[in-house]
């Protein structure tokens, strides 16, 4: 559905000084629904790669090309940041509308989303009144109400208590049983990776280029099956401690 | 004590008020006109129309030289804050303006252009641009990148970047340069009318000051403070608390 080169991605930090290197020589090959997760070290580009795939950035070496053939622009993204980066004077309402063009007519979409997230009691809060979960929540709900063809999250379950953490990835795997949506999810924690991807990509310090890949033996019915998710974490944790000695 | 807030600042304004009353009274003397002196001839004034005619005149003049200033200076101030060429362009020119008395630009601007309606507001206008420019151009400067980048990934209209992202930022910077503005504005209106309307608090402060007549200058310095106060309190402060609401 989705192929990313990136042959080179650097950063000049002055005039003077030479161009770093954060990316290099990355090709992903993303199929329709399906669920990628990129891990790799802190620091390593990750978001930089996202913002690339995103269109946000777009000076690099490379090509991101759609196989229907169409420029990534008329494709409807959603993003899912590190931070919520909800607009704090808008109403949690408002911030979800604000990304739809017809809001008006898309009331039930909202108001579905919006009961599946648990924040149906609180539409007319403004973010600074809400939980950093509840937040994320709602950021969440913003990503998909647009119905996208790519979903692209940042570590957006990072730095959360345990339990809201757990809670949230049920919530995202709960929507995704329903709306099946390719996305690609940049995250440092392995666990996570594994509960969540169908295929697990890793890339290295940086300059980041992909360095092992894996597929994650489960099926999407399975993953809130403790027991099958721990199975196959201990596989893929081998796998990432050769990569990463 | 335990005081609402209300009662502590109304008797510090009382016993204000009784200082000077009980001054007065000890000081015989036309220098010092009594408290009851100055409302009689307020009095008076709102009787014959006076004290209308010349607030009116003066409260248009700040009205519409603090829509010029704010216009002028947000759309400057942003350009700034926005384009590092233009800023460091502009900025000599800023600081030149900042320091420049305020006397000076009203003097040039009338030996300039003639003692003139439209000259007196500019000479207003003039005199606030520059500190709306300092601090819309801080406003600019602060614009959050990342909503700018949610915005540009979620594919907003420039529309709704402009009214949901961009303005609700500004919007603070707004209401603080109006702030200051109005009461820089309100204290230069009254020069600008000394020095060359002929109405206007201002102008009647002059007439007042030709005879040594005091209780005419506290009579329209109070007037015209009481109405200032009250638009500070009853419109620009209850503006801004609205406009912060959302800050939880």
């Amino acid at each position: 559905m989705l192929d990313i080169e990136v042959k080179n991605k650097s950063f000049k930090q002055s005039e003077s000084e030479n161009a770093l290197s954060v990316l290099t020589d990355i090709e992903i090959n993303l199929n329709e629904g399906e669920f990628v997760a990129l891990v790799g070290p802190s620091g390593c580009g990750k978001s930089t790669l996202l913002q690339i795939i995103a269109g946000l950035d777009r000076e690099f070496e490379g090509t991101i090309r759609w196989q229907n053939g169409t420029n990534q622009h008329l494709e409807k993204l959603g993003y899912v940041f590190q931070n919520p980066r909800l607009l704090p004077w808008l109403t949690l309402y408002d911030n979800i509308a604000l990304v739809l063009d017809n809001p008006a007519a898309k009331q039930t979409q909202i108001t579905a989303l919006l009961e599946a997230t648990g924040l149906s009691a609180f539409t007319s809060y403004h973010p600074a009144q809400l939980s950093i979960g509840m937040q994320r929540r709602a950021a969440l709900a913003r990503a998909f109400v647009i119905e996208p063809s790519l979903l692209i999250m940042d570590e957006p379950f990072v730095s959360l208590d345990r339990p809201t953490a757990v809670q949230l990835r049920a919530l995202l795997l709960d929507i995704l049983a329903v709306r099946r949506t390719t996305v690609i999810f940049v995250t440092h924690d392995l666990y996570e990776a594994t509960q969540l991807a169908d295929r697990i990509l890793f890339l290295s310090t940086s300059p980041a280029n992909v360095i092992g890949e894996t597929v994650v033996g489960l099926q999407r019915d399975q993953r809130s099956d403790e027991t099958a998710v721990n199975r196959q974490y201990d596989e893929i944790r081998e796998v990432f401690t050769r990569l990463y000695p | 004590m335990k005081f609402p807030a209300y009662i502590r600042q109304f008797s510090s304004i009382a016993l204000l008020l009784l200082i000077w009353y009980v001054a007065a009274l000890l000081w015989q003397n036309s220098m010092l006109p009594s408290p009851s002196s100055v409302v009689i001839l307020v009095w008076q004034e709102m009787q014959n129309g006076q004290l209308w005619y010349h607030l009116s005149a003066t409260l248009l003049r700040v009205l519409i030289s603090f829509i010029i200033a704010m216009l002028i200076g947000s759309i400057i101030g942003i350009i700034m804050g926005r384009s590092r060429i233009t800023d460091q362009f502009l900025d000599p020119w800023l600081i030149i303006f900042l320091n420049i008395p305020a006397l000076v630009i009203i003097i040039l601007a009338y030996v300039w252009f003639g003692l003139e309606e439209l000259t007196a507001i500019f000479a207003i206008a003039i005199n606030k641009i520059p500190n709306v420019i300092v601090t819309m151009r801080e406003g600019a400067r602060t614009l959050e990148e990342d909503y700018n980048q949610m915005a540009r990934s979620f594919n907003l209209s420039r529309r709704k970047i402009l009214f949901y992202i961009t303005l609700p930022q500004l919007l603070p910077f707004f209401a603080v340069a109006a702030r200051s503005g109005i009461s820089l504005i309100w204290k230069i209106v009254l020069v600008v009318e000394l020095l060359g309307r002929s109405n206007g608090v201002g102008f009647q402060l002059h007439l007042y000051f030709q005879l040594f007549d005091v209780t005419g200058i506290m009579a329209y310095s109070f007037s015209f403070i009481i109405i200032m106060l009250t638009i500070e309190y009853a419109l620009l402060q209850p503006l801004e608390r609205k406009i912060n609401r959302w800050r939880g």
